[in-house]
């Protein structure tokens, strides 16, 4: 299944910008506003959406969105 | 459709004033996060939504990091109709920017953690408590020196602590010594105050729910999305009883409301009310009602009901807890509801906004949401069992008591006021700063702090002048370049330590030497480090053989703390700006102890 569409739509909403458009390879960098702090909410809003649970290493470290949608997929077998 | 959408389809339909009355609506009813992003909705929408309304500026202030709380206070506080200004200091800055504060708000409310009472050490219970206390009751003279209202919410435990349940609530355990701080804090409290009780409240969700170990872990803020929009609710009810007063009316629905049934069809005796079971839920939700009756709260019946019908049940059912003298006004018709509650609050002679609401039908709370929205209609659950907690954590009748020992209290903190006016105690930021009893020190990067290093490198947002994101190896390059200055800092205070705080990366360029990165945790702003740290690099630029210091400042989204930090330490010029070591005299600053060298 592919997660990216779902994954816009939150970012689109966590960091309020309509015009954001994700892929695997994007970064904290080219998110404006993704902070460690919103990268937290956006952690959170992720679990409350697909109904997982990211340990703390999971929320703190995680390259780009491709690692993310692995770990996602990983969690929801 | 979810809230989310319903919300920004109204927007884009321009219709911002409806969602916002959704918003309003369906609040209770949201999740933590989602709660959240619908308290962003209304910071951006309501004050130009509502520009003749005056908002209430609120300046919060808090242990631990405040920035998540302000979207869930404005929802929360425009559930109850009030419009707010929000400004939140940063972490830990309590009394420096309450000493700092010469505008006064309407408003403070002070956030406590329990890092420093429960912190790792030997001071004493009795030192603990009496260290915490004399800090807000700093707060609280600044407080009264701003003549604003205050909001002090109390502390918390999330654990035993290593002592088990069996033992924490005995002396010296952690859940015994929060109990004892907030007894103390809520007799010392200066009268007016608003207690949250957070201990409560958190137990009403659960502990487990409210908190969240990793949003500690990773933001320095324990709690979860459900917690803080529960902790909002809670302060939004003191903010409401602050600034609007207590309500003061209960108006209530009466068949399948406070009995089991349609009196109409089945007689008084035909009611479900008393016994067990069901009607032992209704007799429950009566004995909470006839309670608010005598906490001062006016009952008001509104009824669709022949009148005779509806006063049969109080006349002839003798298992009813409320009689008909219970109520200010009874209301039996086939009128509309919202028409008849105002009427009632013109015979009372009460505005319709201290009114609150509870009916069991849908429909009808619907029509006094939509007809008289300053009505806090209260979400009757399905089930009459849940009736009671439905009325208790609405938070409806909030307030703050004044009784003779809070006038007492008054006196005291007027003298205590001028006593410590004229004993210029903590009456300054230095002063304060000073009773802090901070000592700092240097250390060289090395394999035992570099993770440590690293990880204020990738985080550190607010106080850095360069954002540069260097990666462990690269630090460990900087740290072993011939000529390079590269240190840590640590820092402590009578309170306890708060490890390693900031890190300078300055490497040689030409002549001269060049601040690469220059960082400081949020936890020690405000507490002069940043003058200790630039004097420990001069030092160390001058021990070896550096004439002149070049920095720049990069500006980011977040580090406009740091904006004018350069200029403000004497350096001059621009991209770079430099500071001449030779004549550069050591900048005063409030931390004292021993500074190991940095390698140079």
């Amino acid at each position: 299944m592919d997660l990216l569409p779902q994954l816009q739509t939150i970012f689109r909403d966590v960091f309020d910008n309509d015009d954001i458009t994700i892929s695997r390879e994007t970064t904290a960098k080219d998110v404006e506003g993704w902070d460690s702090v919103q990268h937290v909410n956006l952690m959170l809003q992720i679990e409350t959406e697909f109904r997982v649970r990211f340990s703390t290493a999971e929320m703190a470290y995680l390259k780009n969105v491709g690692d993310l949608v692995d770990l996602l997929a990983k969690k929801k077998g | 459709m979810s809230f989310a959408d319903d919300y920004r389809s109204l927007r884009e339909a321009g219709q911002t004033d409806k969602a916002l009355a959704l918003a309003r609506e369906v609040l209770p009813r949201l999740d933590g996060p989602t709660a959240a992003r619908a308290g962003k909705w209304i910071l951006r929408d309501l004050a130009t939504e509502n520009p003749s309304q005056k908002p209430v500026r609120v300046l919060l202030l808090g242990q631990c990091t405040t920035q998540y709380l302000p979207p869930l206070l404005a929802a929360w506080a425009w559930h109850e109709g009030l419009i707010l200004d929000i400004v939140d200091a940063e972490y830990d800055q309590i009394l420096q920017t309450l000493l700092a504060q010469s505008e006064a708000p309407d408003l403070i409310v002070l956030l406590p953690w329990n890092q420093r009472l429960l912190a790792p050490g030997d001071r004493s219970p009795g030192a603990r408590l009496a260290d915490e206390l004399e800090f807000w009751r700093l707060c609280w003279n600044q407080i009264a020196r701003l003549q604003c209202k205050a909001i002090q919410i109390g502390y918390d435990w999330t654990g035993p602590g290593g002592t088990g349940y069996s033992l924490s609530n005995r002396e010296g355990g952690d859940i015994a010594l929060i109990r004892e701080m907030n007894r103390q804090l809520l007799s010392a409290l200066p009268p007016g105050t608003y207690f949250v009780d957070v201990e409560s409240a958190s137990a009403s969700l659960g502990k487990h729910a409210f908190y969240d170990s990793r949003n500690h872990l990773l933001l320095r803020q324990p709690f979860s999305p459900d917690g803080l929009s529960l902790l909002a609710r809670h302060v939004a009810a003191g903010i409401r009883a602050l600034t609007a007063g207590r309500r003061k009316v209960l108006a209530l629905d009466l068949d399948n409301t406070l009995w089991g049934g349609v009196i109409g069809e089945t007689g008084p005796q035909g009611i479900a009310v008393g016994g067990t079971g069901l009607g032992e839920a209704f007799q429950l939700f009566q004995i909470q009602v006839k309670r608010l009756r005598e906490t001062g709260i006016l009952l008001v019946a509104l009824s669709k009901n022949n009148e005779e019908d509806a006063k049969a049940a109080f006349l002839e059912n003798d298992r009813m807890v409320l009689k008909l003298e219970d109520f200010s006004a009874f209301r039996a018709s086939w009128n509309g509801k919202p028409g008849e509650l105002r009427s009632v609050a013109k015979e009372l002679n009460l505005g319709t906004d201290s009114f609150v609401f509870f009916d069991d039908n849908p429909a009808e709370r619907a029509h006094m949401r939509a007809e008289l929205p300053e009505v806090l209609t209260i979400e009757a659950p399905e089930d009459p069992a849940d009736f009671v907690a439905a009325l208790v954590e609405a938070l409806p009748f909030e307030t703050v008591g004044l009784t003779a020992a809070d006038a007492e209290r008054s006196r005291y903190y007027a003298e205590e006021q001028t006593r410590r006016e004229a004993l210029t105690i903590s009456s300054s930021p230095e002063d304060y700063l000073r009773s802090l009893g901070m000592t700092a020190r240097c250390h060289a990067l090395d394999s035992s702090n570099l993770d440590r290093v690293t990880d204020l490198v990738t985080k550190t947002n607010q106080f850095n002048l360069t954002t540069k994101r260097h990666s462990r190896a690269e630090i460990e390059t900087f740290a072993g370049t011939p000529g390079s200055v590269c240190f840590a800092v640590e820092l402590a205070d009578k309170f306890g330590d708060y490890g390693l705080i900031a890190v300078i990366l300055a490497l040689p360029e030409a002549e001269a030497l060049r601040i690469d990165t220059w960082l400081m945790s949020c936890r020690a702003m405000g507490r002069t480090v940043e003058h200790f740290t630039l004097n420990e690099i001069a030092r160390a630029g001058r021990t070896a053989g550096y004439q002149r210091l070049l920095a720049e400042y990069f500006p980011t989204a977040k580090n406009a703390p740091v904006a004018s930090l350069l200029t403000s330490f004497g350096f001059s010029g621009d991209s770079p700006a430099e500071l001449d070591l030779t004549s550069f005299t050591p900048l005063p600053h409030h931390l004292t102890g021993p500074a190991v060298p940095p390698q140079a």
